[in-house]
């Protein structure tokens, strides 16, 4: 992947150095997802994580006897997948395309092993992830709320 | 010391009579009335302003215009069932008479928008108030650069004027982008509260006006993460519901902070009704 391109997939990318593009770069791929297919399930090991760049993915729950329960939908420019930043590196939710989703893989392993030397990406990978942590933390907070419930 | 209204005051206070000529299921709670006066010519009004519907032998309740400004034959209501008003204004049909009085206060600052951006952010029944402005832009589209609509409800049985939000989409002159707290079996869209879909739309923060209606913790939260996107609180708009009651500034029941809403508002600057909504029971 070029370098502009890393640099403009994510928020928290936008500033990093060469250097640190490359080195995230060496562990990147592009993908393709058709309409339905399952990005990564849950209880599987995070050894990916994604930054979509068009399309929608669903984060749902499988339920036996029912169709699965979606939790949220992220789109272009948000990070899919945080929990291979932590240990144990073990997804929470499915994910599954909504429509054909085009994206950009990362491997975990490899980014982690790669940010021991490059402090700058570190910090950047981890504002990348509590950003979408916390604003996805406010999004449910929101929803507990209920308010088009009360409202009138 | 007895005071005599002036008679155009009192004139003001008498509704005329109404009948519905057309009703529209939008939810399980929440029906569309298009309705024609029966002797009076029809005022116009601007997006955003509101009426007062009399239920006759039950009383009356603010509600928002939810048409065509464009339209001059009717006007169009959309109303949610949540008290004895609003339950008998939803029972009434094809034929029945209602009283309205209006239309009342100040709408979105539409003519602010122009050669800029254009975002409306709505959630629930904050839609109904803001479906003017969609259609106005509609209808004097070059007059805007961009116009998105990112609309939020609580399910997909939830949402108003589906099919119109179909063609809205498909018309490919606004973007559309609708979320929903909670999906169902059938629902394809997006899940999540309406303003993850600001990333969604292109808006030019210093040149984007946005009008955003729905309950005041969703507004109060749209504004924050708009003003984060860089729009300046000037030129985020709001509407604030109270207790409305003369509709014409007289009763101050829907008095807030400095405002009386009916007449100052329910559309108001964000820069001016921020510090207001952060104050509780205000």
């Amino acid at each position: 992947m070029s370098k502009l391109d890393l640099n403009q997939l994510h928020r928290s990318f936008s500033e990093l150095s060469r250097d640190s593009v490359t080195l995230l770069a060496n562990h990147a791929e592009e993908r393709t997802y058709g309409s339905g297919s399952v990005i990564f399930e849950g209880d599987g090991s995070a050894d990916e994580f994604f930054v979509i760049r068009s399309g929608i993915v669903a984060l749902e729950m499988p339920s036996p006897g029912r169709d699965a329960l979606v939790v949220e939908t992220l789109g272009p420019g948000e990070l899919l997948g945080v929990s291979w930043a932590f240990p144990p590196y073990r997804w929470n939710w499915r994910a599954t395309a909504r429509g054909d989703v085009d994206l950009v893989a990362f491997d975990a392993a490899g980014v982690r092993d790669a940010v021991k030397g490059d402090p700058v990406l570190r910090t950047a990978l981890l504002e990348a992830v509590a950003t979408e942590a916390v604003d996805r933390l406010h999004a449910t907070r929101m929803r507990l709320l209920d308010i088009y419930r009360a409202a009138s | 010391m007895t005071t005599t209204a002036p008679t155009s005051v009192i004139e003001q206070m008498l509704p005329s009579v109404f009948s519905v000529v057309a009703r529209t299921d939008e939810t399980s709670d929440t029906v569309t009335l298009r309705v024609q006066p029966q002797a009076e010519a029809l005022t116009e009004f601007a997006p955003g302003q509101f009426s007062m519907l009399y239920a006759f032998g039950v009383g009356e309740a603010p509600i928002s215009i939810s048409g065509d400004p464009a339209f001059s034959g009717f006007l169009e209501y959309t109303i949610r069932s949540v008290g004895a008003v609003t339950e008998a204004l939803t029972d009434l049909g094809r034929g029945d008479l209602l009283g309205v009085r209006g239309p009342y206060g100040v709408g979105w600052p539409l003519d602010a928008a122009h050669g800029g951006d254009l975002l409306v952010v709505a959630g629930g029944i904050g839609l109904a108030p803001l479906r003017p402005v969609v259609l106005s832009a509609l209808a004097q589209r070059e007059r805007f650069n961009s116009v998105s609509l990112i609309y939020g409800a609580r399910t997909p049985a939830d949402l108003l004027y589906k099919f119109q939000l179909h063609e809205w989409r498909s018309r490919f002159a606004i973007d559309v982008e609708v979320t929903v707290d909670r999906g169902d079996s059938e629902w394809m869209g997006d899940v999540g509260v309406v303003t993850q879909l600001l990333n969604r739309v292109q808006f030019d923060p210093p040149h984007t006006t946005a009008m955003v209606c729905g309950p005041e913790v969703m507004m109060r939260a749209a504004a924050r993460q708009l003003q984060s996107h860089g729009i300046a609180t000037a030129d985020l708009a709001v509407s604030l519901e109270r207790n409305m009651q003369c509709g014409i500034g007289l009763c101050g029941h829907c008095q807030l902070s400095t405002h009386l809403l009916c007449r100052d508002g329910p559309v108001v600057s964000y820069e001016t009704a921020e510090p207001w909504m952060e104050v509780a029971e205000l």
